[in-house]
């Protein structure tokens, strides 16, 4: 329970340390898969089973075969050696917290932390490109503690500002990984979604997987406010005088068109689409998310 | 028109304070810093022309309200000619209700006593005022001092002393007093006056305490013409009444009309300045004296000049003394002066009867004197407008109620077009 109480989003907000955040929502989080998810193209030998006509004979172990004179086929465990790289968005829309208790960014900043722990634990390596990914800015895929703790370090300083050019994030993000690999990206898609999705798309194509982390607040999801109120854009300075009150209902009905359009593009290009909630606990968000991983779960 | 209090109209500043918080609303709109506009619509033009339509009549309504308010507070008043008279017939009105002994006789004209008519008069006389006083008193001089002192503080008006009085000889000074300013007016209403007075009566009064008797004279003539009776009062010298009176013996008709006349001219004061009163008769006086009956202060006077007219030269004396509240007479009276007997018996039993009382009226002050008395007012200064009992500012007050049931009326159609219509904002 004090794991749980832990990852309460109030109760990350009082937190810098991001180890001990991470840790804690991977703790809480392995505990309920028993295993990797993440599958690459390095295995462990897992079991012996009969062959059976169809099985690829390259796995049959022929030495076993000429002891005992029967086919077996080796059965082998997969390995998460996958190089994963986390895309942030730093726009300035991601420091909006509504009346949440983390900001976006934060929030995004608590995922990327956990999936990294996850994945340096395994031996993988994580990249981090924050921002359009500038002068220290990015971490090259690498792993080991020491590669971890400047990933952390670098997600404990990352803050929120200006625009960000999405697409050129994503691209770079996926062109700067040698081979296949796992692509994080963490944004509100308020910078230009239609390109974001498309480069994603691009990823995807490259044979990357790629996960979206739809991160919003609930007041933007839900315009909360109510009265007359002066909006003003926190990127770009606009503001626009309405009834919050009035206007509720057709914002309710512009941002859901927005997110299915979001989601169905992202699915139907192949990209894992979550729709994130700060008030969410993040170890439910990731589970969710692991879950729906192809190996989560398999039978080996 | 004039202000009853133009000092409000510097509310009128405050005409202001909606149009402040009008801009100040405006300006109050609660800012919110958000990720993005691109969900949030921005009020199409004609609903934000609405808006405007929709907050000016709102503000000017506003203005309107305090501006009328400031002005009703400001009592307005117009001026015309039903108000100009009326404020020239304002009249600040006091009363002085004299209440000497002489007005608790009963009055003639009506029940009660004379005093009882003449506070009735003044009450009724104080309702028609503008402002009034009643003040009563048994000594005029400072009735007067009393009331000048109260109209020097009374609003604005046409200011006048009514002195409600028997005119009993004396009560009045011979003129109205110099510390009554010119302006005031004074009237004076004799109460209870008889009709006629008798220009032959030797007549008393009372002045400062003092019994003043008037050098007059008294002639009466018998049926056969040989009496005749002549009084002449020594003049200054209070309470000692001298008088001549030529009168034939044992003429019962000559002490009848004696006796009618002593009756008709009674006098009801008694000499208070003075403890006793020496009346000196022609006739001998007789040797031994005996102890009257106790007169009463009316009987006094009435005695006291048929004993004066009974006596003709010489001999007799009357002396009186005060027991207490009683006043005593002592009659010297000679055996041979059957008359005087008579007619002292006569008079003892005249005032038994009670009709005689009502008889003994007061010495009234000449009409002359009176006439002095009388003076008109002059009219009252302008500023008494300021003293309306009600000004036109209530006519502001209503418009004002009637401007804040369309200032509500305002703000609720304003509202419920706003929930109406998505996007319409209201700034004020």
């Amino acid at each position: 329970m004090p794991d749980a109480l832990l990852v309460e989003p109030a109760l990350l907000a009082g937190i810098s340390d991001l180890d001990l955040i991470a840790r804690r929502v991977v703790d809480g989080l392995v505990s309920g898969l028993h295993r990797s998810p993440f599958h690459g193209f390095s295995a462990e030998f897992h079991q012996y089973r009969h062959y059976r006509p169809g099985d690829d004979v390259k796995h049959v172990d022929w030495k076993l075969f000429a002891r005992t004179d029967r086919l077996y086929t080796k059965q082998f465990q997969e390995t998460t050696n996958l190089p994963a790289s986390f895309v942030i968005d730093t726009s300035a829309s991601m420091g909006f917290a509504g009346s949440g208790p983390l900001t976006k960014l934060r929030y995004a900043v608590v995922l990327a932390a956990a999936l990294s722990h996850l994945l340096a634990r395994q031996g993988d390596q994580v990249a981090l490109l924050l921002g359009d990914g500038g002068a220290g800015r990015y971490l090259a895929p690498r792993g080991g503690r020491v590669h971890q703790r400047a990933i952390l370090h670098a997600l404990a300083a990352a803050e929120a500002a200006g625009p960000w050019p999405a697409a050129a994030a994503v691209r770079a993000a996926a062109l700067r990984m040698a081979r296949r690999g796992l692509v994080f990206v963490f944004t509100d898609l308020y910078d230009d979604e239609a390109s974001t999705l498309a480069e994603l798309r691009h990823a995807v194509s490259m044979g990357h997987d790629v996960a979206l982390f739809h991160v919003l607040t609930r007041d933007e999801v839900t315009l909360t406010a109510a009265g007359v109120h002066e909006f003003e854009d926190v990127e770009t300075g606009a503001t626009r005088e309405v009834d919050a009150t009035a206007m509720a209902g057709p914002y309710t009905a512009r941002v859901r068109a927005f997110l299915d359009e979001a989601r169905t593009t992202a699915q139907a290009g192949g990209i894992d689409y979550s729709l994130v909630d700060t008030r969410m606990l993040p170890q439910d968000v990731l589970r969710r998310f692991l879950v729906r991983q192809p190996g989560v779960g398999r039978t080996p | 028109m004039i202000w009853l209090q133009a000092a409000a109209l510097a509310g009128l500043v405050a005409v202001a304070v909606p149009i402040l918080a009008h801009l100040v609303a405006r300006r109050a709109t609660r800012r919110l810093v958000f990720p993005t506009l691109r969900f949030i619509e921005a009020p199409p033009p004609s609903a934000r022309a609405r808006h405007l339509l929709s907050d000016w009549p709102l503000l000017v309504t506003r203005m309107a309200i305090v501006a009328l308010a400031s002005i009703a507070l400001a009592q307005p008043l117009l001026v015309s000619q039903r108000r100009v008279d009326a404020a020239l017939a304002r009249e600040a009105r006091v009363t002085l209700v004299d209440t000497s002994a002489s007005m608790l006789r009963p009055a003639r004209s009506g029940p009660g006593r004379v005093l009882d008519a003449a506070r009735a008069r003044a009450a009724a006389d104080a309702h028609g005022a503008f402002r009034s006083l009643t003040i009563e008193t048994a000594d005029m001089r400072e009735g007067l001092r009393r009331a000048e002192r109260w109209l020097s503080t009374a609003p604005p008006a046409r200011q006048v002393i009514a002195i409600l009085t028997d005119a009993q000889r004396g009560t009045l000074p011979a003129q109205i007093p110099d510390t009554v300013p010119p302006h005031v007016g004074v009237t004076i209403e004799a109460f209870d006056a008889r009709g006629t007075t008798s220009a032959l009566a030797p007549r008393m009064s009372r002045v400062d305490g003092r019994v003043i008797v008037e050098a007059r004279s008294l002639s009466i003539v018998d049926g056969d013409g040989v009496g005749v009776i002549t009084a002449s009062p020594s003049a200054g010298a209070p309470c000692v009444l001298q008088v001549q009176v030529s009168v034939a013996d044992n003429d019962p008709a000559l002490a009848g009309a004696l006796r009618d006349a002593a009756i008709a001219e009674g006098v009801p004061c008694a000499p208070e300045g003075s403890p006793s009163l020496t009346v000196a008769v022609s006739q001998a006086a007789a040797a031994a004296a005996s102890p009257a009956a106790p007169f009463d202060a009316t009987m006094l006077g009435l005695v006291t000049r048929m004993h004066a007219l009974l006596s003709p030269s010489d001999a007799a004396l009357v002396a009186w003394s005060r027991q207490g509240d009683a006043l005593i007479a002592h009659a010297t009276v000679s055996p041979l002066d059957d008359a005087a007997a008579r007619i002292v018996a006569a008079a003892f039993a005249a005032y038994e009867a009670p009709d005689i009382s009502r008889e003994a009226d007061p010495r009234r002050e000449l009409p002359v004197t009176l006439a002095a008395w009388d003076r008109a007012a002059s009219a009252p200064p302008d500023e008494s407008f300021r003293y309306e009992p009600s000004s036109d500012g209530r006519w502001g007050w209503v418009a004002v109620l009637a401007l804040l049931a369309f200032e509500w009326w305002l703000r609720r159609h304003d509202r419920l077009r706003g929930s109406e219509a998505p996007g319409v904002t209201r700034a004020a």
